[in-house]
């Protein structure tokens, strides 16, 4: 495995396991970058993508790990994942291959269900941005 | 010389007396005319320093100052206040000199008995806007070491009086047995930030043992009272200010307030927002959700399934039970379901919201309440009112 950039653990040969609460932030914020701090577009943009991008280079699976936050509101989650595929980054099936989620915390596993909820329904549409 | 007589001599002196006595009397209606009626010696306080004045009292603010409990006299009283302070905003903005004059009016807070944490918040958010469009305006209370204790020690942990530049917060008048308040916040974006930090100060008012935020989270986590935050100021954020007059540009600050108690002696924790938007109700037409919200208007009262005051009970339940959308991009409304989950998470909890001239309350065990409001609030109000057994045990 290659080297891994720094907040993004090593778990083993083949995951790259992503904490938000330790790697972005414990209280996340909206879904836009211009109605707050923290929000899911910011972490798509400045975070995820970079990161999933370089784990799919490495043919590494990427695993994002929920715990550890104060909670989430459904449009940072909608945002930072399902804006993943709207906004032409990855497609559905990259994403189904290389990205999944972990919760361990019960009430965790709610936001789990909800950002796996997102990404699939998610749909690329004409807002699609240029890739990089 | 003509004789005077006795009778006469005595009739002339009553007549002098008269006289004087009817230019004293005129003399002091006059200086009652300049002072107003009902005038009198008051201590004021302003930037830390103490004056005498004699000035009036021409504003009744409700004994009972509770917008659930009393709402009629308090929102009207809340409007009222509202009014007054943009025509003086207005006069300030415009550059002109609006001196405090002896005999002028003011708002006497002494005759207050109750008042209730959401009003508090409500009060001190009409205060916060007249300092941020006019930083400079020494704002004054008027005979507080008079005030209701009850009444002093809520304003006080608020941030009231810290707010004119009266004082700095202290714990010192906390009253034994009584709820424990956290200064409130406000924020123009979404309250992210301001939520975390109001989940650690009540982590820490309900005695629990918070040594990092990882405490606060495992703690407060479950309750999802952080999600809820993040809906209700999202929802501030992106519609409550949207459509804002050039006219009265001048007189609104795009703002929401938040305030969290604690009441040791029940182990409960409350938690308001409020806002001077546009209201929920107001905006739905905008949602994503309107065509489901419209129908059930439509089912409900005929006809076209409009928005109006007078359908804003019924509009705020349909808001508040509409269900997840199936596409991301119509979750991109509001998802104000969210607010209701937070009184679930709890052994016992009660969500109030009040929005324009709707009424909403869900609470747990009970069916879910929604009445029309005799006026309008003229923005919206969240309080949550939660009771966990971990809580109470620590306290």
């Amino acid at each position: 495995m290659g080297a891994v950039a720094t907040g993004v653990e090593e778990h083993d040969m083949s995951d790259v396991v992503i904490n938000i609460a330790k790697d972005f932030t414990k209280s996340p914020g909206g879904r836009y970058m211009k109605d707050g701090s923290f929000s899911g577009e910011l972490f798509r943009e400045k975070f995820l993508v970079p990161k999933i991008r370089d784990a799919i280079t490495q043919s590494n699976h990427v695993i994002i790990e929920l715990d550890g936050t104060f909670g989430y509101a459904s449009s940072f989650l909608d945002e930072a994942f399902g804006g993943l595929v709207r906004e032409g980054y990855f497609d559905q099936k990259t994403l189904s291959k290389n990205l999944s989620f972990r919760a361990t915390e019960p009430h965790v596993k709610y936001y789990k269900l909800l950002a796996e909820q997102f990404l699939s329904e998610a749909t690329e549409n004409s807002s699609v941005r240029e890739r990089a | 010389m003509k004789k005077i007589s006795l009778k006469r001599k005595a009739w002339i002196r009553r007549h002098q007396r008269l006289a004087e006595l009817s230019s004293l009397l005129e003399k002091r209606k006059r200086k009652e005319r300049r002072r107003g009626t009902g005038s009198k010696l008051v201590t004021i306080e302003r930037e830390g320093e103490r004056h005498q004045i004699i000035a009036k009292v021409s504003h009744e603010v409700p004994r009972n100052f509770d917008i659930e409990a009393n709402y009629e006299e308090t929102a009207k009283f809340i409007s009222e206040f509202r009014r007054k302070l943009d025509k003086s905003l207005l006069l300030r903005l415009a550059g002109q000199r609006v001196r405090a004059r002896i005999g002028s009016a003011y708002y006497d807070l002494v005759p207050i008995n109750h008042i209730s944490l959401a009003t508090a918040l409500m009060f001190a958010a009409e205060y916060d806007r007249a300092l941020v469009k006019i930083p400079e305006w020494n704002l004054a209370t008027f005979d507080a070491h008079k005030w209701n204790p009850g009444v002093r020690s809520v304003l006080d942990q608020i941030g009231f009086m810290e707010l004119l530049r009266i004082q700095k917060p202290t714990n010192s008048i906390l009253l034994p047995g009584k709820m424990q308040i956290t200064p409130f916040s406000h924020a123009e974006g979404i309250g992210n930030e301001e939520a975390a930090k109001l989940l650690m100060m009540v982590a820490n008012l309900l005695g629990l043992r918070i040594e990092s935020i990882d405490d606060a989270v495992q703690v407060l986590g479950p309750v999802r009272l952080f999600d809820a935050i993040i809906e209700a100021t999202e929802n501030t954020r992106l519609h409550a200010y949207e459509n804002v007059t050039p006219e009265h540009a001048n007189l609104v600050v795009k703002r929401w307030w938040m305030t969290g108690a604690v009441d040791q002696s029940e182990g409960r924790l409350t938690v308001v927002i409020y806002d001077r938007g546009a209201t929920i109700p107001a905006t739905l037409p905008r949602s994503a959700h309107w065509g489901r919200i419209k129908r059930g208007l439509e089912w409900f009262f005929g006809g076209e399934g409009e928005s109006r005051p007078e359908n804003d009970a019924v509009s705020l339940d349909l808001a508040m039970s509409r269900g997840k959308s199936s596409t991301g991009l119509e979750n991109r409304g509001k998802g104000l379901k969210v607010l209701r989950r937070v009184v679930d998470e709890c052994s016992k909890g009660r969500l109030l919201v009040m929005s324009r001239r709707g009424k909403y309350v869900y609470e747990s065990g009970k069916k879910r309440v929604y009445s029309q409001l005799p006026v309008s609030l003229e923005g919206t109000l969240i309080q949550w009112e939660l009771w966990r057994p971990e809580w109470r045990s620590m306290t």
